[in-house]
């Protein structure tokens, strides 16, 4: 609202602010899940472009599913910074927003991506995976982007 | 908040206001939601959340008690987030996306914490298709005329 510093200071800190929230929020998720479920995790990811046949793949089908997770994890941080430019409160109460950004996140990868993903993941789910799945990424995922956004591009 | 000199009475007025028209208006538009979507006997099964699936066969009384469960939600629901928003002023100023996403709170807490903890210990497996309408209903027929009422009634 009051940002009387030039553009390109500006541009600078959007950079700085979507790559340190997608990298933290992507490193501590994805070493989440592979400590959870075991390190085969990036395969999944790769399965939701690949197919299920990508389960079976090697290093490269490994990689490319680390690289999809960490494009996922600065388009979340992307989005958070582009509606905080409109939405000042995302930055000024990064506690509150934060885990409710990743609530959001969670369902709608759970909820949306997932059964439009090749993996096609329309099975009933249980609560418990369901409630899980929310906190962590509360956690994990809404606080390094909120937090990331406040510090470098308030 | 920073321009607050008024008397204290009026203020306590204007927290029951919003609160009763936001819980009002959100518990009637949820109600005809679930008798459109789910049929007449939805009061009943409210009320089986406290006495238990016996309730799905009461009488009148029961159904009346369903209802009366159903607003005291609405309006504990309006309340909090009256409450929410004498510190976190944004919550007026962007009834929109904050009443949107305040109606997945909603949902999230009573159908993931409330249900499963009530009588009807409903706990899963969720659907897709009924965990999507839950939520995108909820954000209309409830987050929104709470968060609008708060704004115009409370600001």
């Amino acid at each position: 609202m009051e940002d009387p510093s030039p553009e390109p200071t500006r541009k600078g800190n959007a950079l700085l602010a979507i790559a340190v929230g997608g990298l933290v929020a992507g490193t501590v998720d994805l070493l989440q899940a592979c400590i959870e479920e075991g390190w085969d995790i990036p395969l999944w990811v790769a399965a939701g472009l690949l197919g299920l046949q990508a389960t079976h793949g090697g290093a490269g089908t490994w990689l490319l599913g680390v690289g999809l997770h960490f494009f996922i994890a600065f388009t979340a941080a992307a989005v958070y910074y582009g509606a905080s430019r409109k939405l000042r409160f995302l930055t000024e109460y990064p506690l509150v927003c934060g885990l409710y950004f990743g609530a959001t996140v969670k369902l709608v990868m759970h909820l949306i991506v997932l059964p439009l993903s090749a993996l096609h993941q329309t099975a009933p789910f249980p609560l418990h995976a369901l409630l899980t799945g929310l906190l962590q990424k509360m956690v994990v995922v809404g606080l390094p982007i909120s937090f990331s956004v406040r510090r470098f591009a308030k | 908040m920073i321009a607050d000199s008024a008397p204290r009475l009026p203020r306590e007025k204007s927290a029951l206001l919003p609160i009763a028209i936001g819980g009002l208006i959100a518990g009637i538009l949820d109600l005809m939601q679930a008798f459109i979507l789910f049929g007449p006997h939805v009061p009943l099964v409210i009320a089986a959340g406290l006495l238990g699936e016996k309730a799905f066969h009461g009488g009148p009384t029961i159904y009346v008690l369903g209802v009366l469960l159903h607003f005291f939600i609405a309006c504990s629901a309006t309340a909090i987030y009256y409450g929410a928003s004498r510190r976190l002023v944004f919550l007026t100023e962007h009834p929109l996306v904050c009443g949107l996403f305040y109606g997945i709170a909603v949902e999230l807490v009573m159908g993931y914490i409330v249900l499963p903890l009530s009588a009807l210990h409903d706990r899963g497996p969720y659907e897709l298709h009924d965990v999507l309408q839950g939520l995108i209903v909820h954000m209309i027929v409830v987050g929104l005329p709470i968060s609008f009422s708060v704004r115009r009634f409370a600001k």
